[in-house]
């Protein structure tokens, strides 16, 4: 069954003078519980795809199904609830709170579901735990490590349930000890918990770990 | 979503010390300002008491006896310029536009630069720098200005002709209530000197009439005065199909020529409420008013720039956290009011602890009177310590609201706005 469903999109950035094409009749369908690699060289609209799959960014024209719902015409409201519901983010770097604990940065996806206090904390914690940082609860992102960041966006990610993961680079700016453990939870993630993931990545042995891989260029899905 | 809110506060309190710092310091200038001005309009807002709206008032000249002008066969004496005076008063009383006019004889009447004023004492009570008028028996003069009878007491009309004397008044309705709270004032009588205290026995009871704008007071006694021959003049009150202003434009061309009796020529026409603006505590008051409201203008402009400006930094700053939360299921309306409470619960953090040291300021010195009130034994909020704190601190608390409001809000909008794409390429 496919959760994600992409039909023909395109995604053009314009400016007064020039017209870019960042992707072109693009076409993929994502089964539920795949784990999905996008790879290309810089600029051939690896991150827009992802954007635009996780509704960050609308696409010029085309389709876009998540989780049987057609998104094209929901408003940014809808928009919202839907990605607080059924989307998990992990960034290259990080885009954690600096300002916030750990706890509270992993508990940011529940502050938009009615759940008491005490209901956020105790499944941020849990979520915490599962990465292996319940011993940093209460500290700040500056006090952490790249990878234990990175696993704090983790946590943050996966801490509302949601069916579907979108990694844009998880691993970019870890070294190869952290990445490797960082894509051992992910892969724990889909294999144990059926977790659909699209990954972004520049790393082929990482790549090549997952069910599929998508290669683009140019804006173009070319594999 | 109140703990959210708190909770980034503190978060963010090492940009918001700063904030909060200025905040405190909005608030006690703002307080000042406010307290000052609140006070202004306040007394504007306590009705005269009469209708300035539809009175002139007329003053009569005798011509000097080395004048060309000067009618030698004219007898002159006291009783001819009164008389002189009078028959003006009647002509003026007699032109189509006129309601009624009201020969004075005296220097104590409404909006006068003269001030004169009593002590009204009882056994329980004592009323100090109580407004003390004269009036002209038989001249209409209660009407003429407008002022209102009471219910159970005798009407203006029939006090007018009253012959009160030097031991029997009429006071205003304000003094009959505190002095003797819920009685009738008729017959009741209190002292008016502390040193050599004479008797006096109320006749009558009108409505409360101020003395001048400059004072809120309306505790006043109205007792009749003998004519004489030093202070003359007429107070008009024209019919409401014209306007004092049209009158009296009417009328100056051929003030001295027309209005004439003998050797007393009307020499002064105006509208009543250019004898207020001309009168010198006026002046004054209208002065210190015009200052104090550009001061506050001023200074409110300033603050609101000064903080709008601060609130505009502090929270395009956030613009990456406001991606994240948008990423994470947060839409337009979660960070507007997220940035908006934030902001607003600093401002009343600050406001409060703003009022407190203001009220240790207040407390040592004493809250703005300006001048106005000063032992008036006025029954109102601004005397009331706590009420006027109260209200001031409730109207600098709105203000600051406002203005804070005003400088989060735009930006919140902006960035809530903001795709978290976009946001987040930016951070």
């Amino acid at each position: 069954m496919s959760i994600i469903t992409l039909d023909r999109i395109n995604k053009i950035y314009r400016t007064d003078e020039i017209e870019t094409q960042a992707l072109e009749n693009v076409n993929i369908s994502i089964e539920k519980g795949e784990f999905i690699s996008v790879m290309g060289p810089s600029g051939c609209g690896k991150s827009t795809l992802l954007n635009i799959i996780g509704l960050l960014d609308l696409p010029t024209s085309g389709k876009i199904i998540v989780n049987g719902c057609e998104t094209s015409e929901m408003k940014e409201t809808a928009l919202a609830r839907f990605r607080n519901a059924n989307l998990g983010f992990v960034f290259q770097s990080f885009h954690l709170i600096n300002t916030m604990n750990v706890l509270d940065n992993v508990m940011v996806p529940l502050l938009y579901r009615p759940m008491n206090d005490r209901q956020r904390r105790e499944a941020a914690k849990e979520v915490l735990d599962r990465v292996g940082l319940s011993h940093r609860v209460f500290h700040r992102p500056s006090q952490l490590s790249g990878g234990q960041c990175q696993r704090v966006a983790i946590a943050r990610a996966i801490v509302g349930r949601p069916e579907i993961i979108l990694a844009d680079e998880p691993t970019g700016n870890l070294d190869s000890k952290m990445g490797g453990e960082i894509m051992e939870i992910l892969h724990r993630l889909n294999s144990d918990d059926g977790k659909t993931i699209v990954m972004v990545t520049h790393n082929e042995e990482h790549a090549t770990a997952t069910s599929r891989i998508l290669r683009f260029f140019d804006g173009r899905q070319v594999e | 979503m109140f703990k959210t809110v708190l909770k980034n506060i503190w978060r963010n309190r090492r940009n918001n010390v700063w904030l909060f710092a200025e905040l405190v310091l909005v608030a006690i200038v703002t307080w000042s300002m406010v307290d000052q001005v609140a006070v202004i309009v306040y007394n504007d807002s306590i009705p005269l008491g009469y209708d300035i709206d539809r009175l002139c008032y007329a003053e009569f000249t005798v011509i000097n006896s080395g004048s060309r002008k000067y009618d030698q066969s004219v007898e002159m004496s006291n009783e001819r310029v009164l008389e002189d005076a009078l028959n003006l008063t009647s002509r003026l009383e007699n032109l189509p536009e006129v309601e009624s006019a009201s020969f004075l004889s005296f220097f104590n009447f409404p909006e006068s630069n003269a001030y004169s004023s009593r002590l009204m004492g009882t056994e329980t009570d004592t009323l100090n720098n109580v407004c003390y008028f004269g009036y002209n028996v038989g001249q209409k003069y209660f009407e003429t200005y407008g002022i209102k009878s009471i219910e159970g007491y005798k009407p203006v009309e029939e006090l007018s002709k009253l012959t009160t004397g030097r031991h029997n008044v009429i006071i205003s309705q304000s003094a009959a209530e505190f002095l003797w709270p819920g009685e009738s004032a008729i017959g009741k009588t209190f002292v008016d000197d502390v040193d050599d205290p004479d008797t006096m026995t109320v006749v009558g009871v009108v409505g409360d009439v101020r003395k001048g704008r400059n004072s809120p007071n309306r505790y006043c006694i109205w007792e009749s005065q003998e004519k004489n021959i030093y202070m003359l003049k007429t107070i008009i009150r024209v019919k409401n199909t014209t306007t004092p202003d049209d009158f009296v434009d009417q009328l100056l061309p051929e003030l001295n020529s027309r209005f004439r009796s003998g050797n007393v020529v009307l020499s002064r026409l105006e509208t009543y409420e250019e004898l207020c603006d001309s009168s010198y505590g006026n002046r004054n008051y209208a002065t210190k008013k015009r200052m104090q409201i550009t001061l506050l203008v001023f200074f409110l402009v300033n603050l609101a720039l000064g903080v709008i400006g601060t609130f505009m930094l502090q929270t395009r700053r956030r613009v990456g956290e406001i991606a994240v939360l948008k990423v994470f299921g947060a839409n337009r309306r979660h960070v507007v009011s997220m940035l908006m409470w934030e902001s607003l619960m600093l401002t009343v953090a600050g406001w409060a602890v703003g009022c407190v040291i203001y009220l240790q300021y207040a407390l040592k010195k004493g809250i703005c009177e300006q001048d106005l009130t000063a032992n008036l034994n006025i029954d109102n909020w601004v005397a009331d310590f706590p009420l006027h704190f109260s209200i001031i601190s409730l109207i600098t608390l709105a203000m600051m609201c406002v203005i804070v409001a005003a400088g989060t809000l735009l930006p919140a909008l902006k960035i809530s706005r903001t795709a978290p794409v976009d946001a987040l390429r930016d951070e």
